[in-house]
């Protein structure tokens, strides 16, 4: 038992002292919380709901046509660079970053599915759940990082 | 597409998730094990349509893509939460550390 207890607890007790001493009052593992980042994720996100709901209203008229959605596709690349840029302007910031790429190839996913055209409700549904859980996913890691800003 | 055991993708997927993230599984564990349950719905879901002829081979690409796509974004999320565990924990050390010698020192030198 007193092996275990110099083999594990001291050392990290001794480690932590030891970081402390150096001046070291917190350590940071993962990026900071960003406001900028997650009001753009959760902008985007309700432009995309926006663009799905008017979708399955409009299904089977010209106005579900591709060339009718490229103002969306282009606010969703210009907030996608606006992302981009921020996220590789902060430290430690790896894990949002791969989102943000494959955030990216989504919506040109999205967008290739539309220029074939959307044939049925179903098409609309499956498309959608496959944004949904991608951004709600990037939401959740933000509230996350917010939360461990205010501890 | 040949017939496809969805239970059983569950089930390989949460253990593949499990396998990625053995210390905070605890934590992640409610939100990895809906989000399996989604995909493999989702990738369900393609596989009826297709068959149905609802969508085509291409159309079916794409929104697997998409999905997998989301999972890996999931993933992503999962990791960042496990790190932020971490973290969280470090730091929750080195307040118990820096008061406890404080404490026994009887100066604030920490």
């Amino acid at each position: 038992m007193k092996d275990l207890l110099f083999k594990t607890k001291i050392p990290l007790v001794c480690s932590l002292v030891i970081l402390l001493l150096t001046g070291c009052s917190s350590i940071r593992l993962i990026t900071a919380y960003d406001e900028v980042t997650y009001a753009t994720i959760n902008a985007l996100q309700e432009k995309t709901t926006t663009f799905f709901v008017d979708l399955n209203e409009d299904l089977g008229t010209p106005e579900a046509d591709y060339i009718n959605h490229k103002a969306f596709y282009h606010d969703a690349r210009v907030m996608i660079s606006t992302l981009k840029l921020r996220a590789n302007a902060m430290e430690k910031n790896e894990i949002v970053i791969g989102q943000i790429n494959l955030l990216e190839e989504n919506f040109n996913t999205l967008a290739a599915l539309d220029k074939k055209g959307f044939k049925n409700l179903n098409s609309i549904e499956l498309a959608k759940r496959g944004m949904d859980m991608s951004l709600t996913a990037m939401i959740k890691l933000q509230l996350a990082l917010r939360r461990g800003k205010s501890k | 597409m040949g017939t496809i055991d969805y239970t059983g993708l569950v089930k390989l997927l949460l253990t593949a998730l499990k396998g990625s993230l053995a210390n905070d599984w605890a934590f992640a564990k409610p939100y990895a094990e809906k989000e399996a349950r989604a995909f493999a719905e989702n990738i369900k879901m393609i596989a009826a349509l297709k068959l149905a002829g609802q969508i085509d081979e291409e159309e079916a690409r794409l929104q697997v893509q998409l999905q997998k796509n989301a999972m890996r974004i999931v993933l992503l999320t999962i990791e960042g939460l496990g790190i932020l565990a971490v973290e969280n924990a470090i730091n929750a050390a080195f307040d118990v550390v820096r008061s406890t010698v404080n404490t026994a020192l009887g100066w604030t030198i920490l």
